[in-house]
């Protein structure tokens, strides 16, 4: 059993083991919330998003979530105004801000006269570098986003399944929206200096998509999602320690292997008992018995 | 940095006309291009080609450098307009060795534009990397490191490690491509080849005599501390030349790039206590996150100390030139592992 224990003998080690596995509490509850409301597409744009936010505070010496976090806020009122003013789906006003703040985080970092704004580093992260800070920082923002989540949890459900029950019951979908929103911002905010925003984005589909196989109620998905997403913490490092495999790409590899894995686990005791796949396809079942729209919910609207 | 000249349109136009009679089969020879203008244009890709370039062209000719201070040669990312000063140039002054790895289609494309390219490097009698790093890994390729140095350049088709870009750290060599560049400016602008002779012999003698300098200030260091870790393997050249010996590198590789392995990184903390090496050598062009992570690991005080590795400092650094960098560097290094 050496080679399970040899690997987290060394500090840095331990400190990407704790730090993975706190990315990953908040990552396993905004990621639920995104993958069942059909948010991963925006998840994917905003952890990109931020590069220039990340290139010029790291530039100007400036705090990075901060910097960060106004990148965020551009960007999603630049969706907003896209979505409302033109005439045009809501993912293609993402996709304008995706391309549009990727591109002027890059043009800002090769502009730059030194590696502040270090695109490598901010995509992919450097998991083997972790500081005790990085580590306190996303453990209050667990803290925060669980609390979110309980506080906020009947409008977030009704949200995510019938967006139009939620306007009746009076519920200010925009407001639940929004505050869907600057919990995933937060999320990758809280997460990249550990991970890297390819690795925050992993975390927040692979894990909750594997989970929305395997159970059908939102806390239950949460939990599932932090054990694979565990999984893939603790195997990623192990493996890429005995491969010398790059850490974060490796963590992010594992959870989408474990999705298909989980999959394929499905089809097979599906086909053993005979039903067809479509019979056991629903993924999820909300209290109320209310069921995922046909399509994503909420994605167009 | 870079100045578009009055006359930037205008070689443009020529560098075209030139094409065209290449294509119609009527282009006489090399070095058609400053025959038609007498003002003398050379671009170099770093900003430590580009302070030694500009000291060997002087006052006679305009020099463009690509890469400001403190640009990762391995990372950059060239615009536009780096590309026409690539391809309007009378001569390219490149490190190659696959230093500038962004750059290789761009210096190729200019080549065939008819740009004369010197690639520094490649005629520096280059060696291997990781040739001075001093565990295992080096003593495996000891042996197939043989006369075909020159047949793999940069490549490794027979598992060859590939060979070294980073031999502007060696002033000796350095003080040769300062005659290489005059030789290969003084045949694209016969005009100025006086003038830029004069100009080489000069900077040469300063590069000599800063080879003596760093060699006194580096041989004050203790037999038993004359070990270097750095962060990616840059400093092949400045072991070699003056008798340290680098335990081992934060990256693996001579490229920035690089990912660390978890267990490479292990491994070099215990070979940073097993060997007693006083520091840790970051750069001025990549991230110090890991060197402060494995000085944290090693567990006994380890100094963390940033040197000039791929690029020129900011100006007022004192590594703002070529002979200021290499000073600057060897005094750091004598100060971290003297005491």
């Amino acid at each position: 059993m050496d080679w399970l224990m040899e690997p987290f003998a060394v500090g840095f080690m331990q400190r990407a083991l704790v730090a993975g596995l706190v990315v990953v509490v908040i990552t396993s509850v905004v990621g639920t919330w995104v993958v069942l409301r059909g948010m991963t597409f925006m998840g994917d744009a905003l952890a990109h998003g931020v590069l220039p936010g990340l290139t010029l505070a790291s530039l100007a010496g400036f705090n990075l979530g901060l910097g960060a976090a106004a990148a965020a806020l551009v960007m999603i009122a630049g969706i907003g105004v896209v979505q409302r003013r033109a005439p045009l789906a809501e993912d293609v006003g993402i996709g304008l801000l995706f391309v549009g703040m990727l591109a002027a985080g890059v043009i800002i970092a090769s502009k730059a006269r030194s590696y502040a704004g270090d695109l490598t580093a901010i995509l992919f992260g450097d998991i083997l570098g972790v500081t005790d800070s990085d580590i306190r920082l996303a453990a209050a923002a667990a803290v925060f986003v669980v609390a979110a989540s309980v506080l906020l949890y009947r409008p977030f459900v009704v949200l995510a399944f019938n967006e139009r029950k939620a306007a009746v019951l009076g519920m200010r979908p925009g407001l639940t929206h929004g505050a869907m929103l600057v919990l995933l911002a937060l999320a990758i905010i809280a997460s990249f200096r550990a991970v890297g925003v390819l690795l925050v984005f992993g975390f927040l589909v692979a894990p909750p998509a594997t989970a929305a196989l395997l159970a059908r109620r939102v806390p239950n998905m949460m939990a599932v999602a932090a054990g694979v997403g565990a999984v893939g913490v603790w195997g990623g490092l192990l493996a890429s320690f005995h491969l010398g495999t790059a850490g974060s790409a490796t963590m992010a590899g594992v959870t989408v292997a474990e999705f298909f894995l989980a999959l394929a686990a499905r089809e097979i005791v599906t086909w053993r008992a005979g039903r067809s796949p479509d019979h056991a396809g629903t993924p999820v079942a909300v209290d109320g018995g209310d069921r995922p729209g046909s399509g994503a919910p909420g994605g167009s609207r | 940095m870079v100045s578009a000249g009055p006359s930037a349109v205008q070689r443009g136009v020529v560098g075209l006309a030139v094409s065209a009679m290449a294509v119609a089969g009527c282009g006489g020879g090399g070095g058609g291009r400053s025959a038609a203008s007498q003002d003398l244009h050379v671009v170099a890709t770093t900003s430590i080609l580009g302070d030694v370039v500009g000291n060997v062209v002087g006052g006679a000719g305009r020099v463009d450098t690509l890469m400001e201070a403190g640009i990762d040669p391995h990372s950059y990312r060239p615009s536009a307009e780096a590309a026409r000063l690539l391809g309007t140039a009378d001569l390219v002054v490149a490190n190659g060795l696959q230093l500038e790895e962004t750059l290789l289609d761009a210096l190729a494309a200019a080549e065939q534009e008819g740009a004369e390219v010197l690639r520094v490097a490649d005629q520096l009698d280059p060696i291997p990397v990781g040739a001075t790093l001093g565990d295992d890994h080096a003593d495996d390729h000891a042996d197939d490191q043989g006369g075909d140095r020159a047949a793999d350049q940069g490549g490794d088709p027979h598992g060859h490690p590939p060979l070294d870009p980073h031999v502007w750290l060696d002033p000796l060599r350095m003080a040769e491509a300062v005659t290489l560049v005059a030789e290969h400016v003084a045949r694209v602008a016969p005009h100025a080849a006086g003038r830029v002779r004069a100009n080489a012999a000069a900077y040469r003698r300063q590069v000599l005599s800063l080879h003596e300098e760093v060699q006194a200030v580096l041989g004050e260091i203790p037999g038993g501390r004359r070990l270097l870790v750095t962060n990616h393997d840059a400093f092949g050249y400045l072991a070699a030349r003056y008798e340290l010996r680098v335990v081992g590198t934060v990256v693996p590789g001579g490229t920035t790039l690089a990912e660390t392995s978890p267990r490479e990184l292990a491994r070099l903390a215990a070979t940073i206590r097993a060997t007693g090496a006083p520091a840790i050598f970051t750069e001025n062009v990549a991230p110090d996150r890991l060197a402060r992570t494995l000085s944290g690991e090693v567990g006994r005080k380890v100094r963390v100390v940033p040197l000039y590795s791929d690029a020129l400092g900011e100006t007022g650094s004192g590594a703002d030139t070529y002979l200021g960098m290499l000073r600057t560097d060897a005094r750091l290094i004598a100060d971290a592992l003297g005491t």
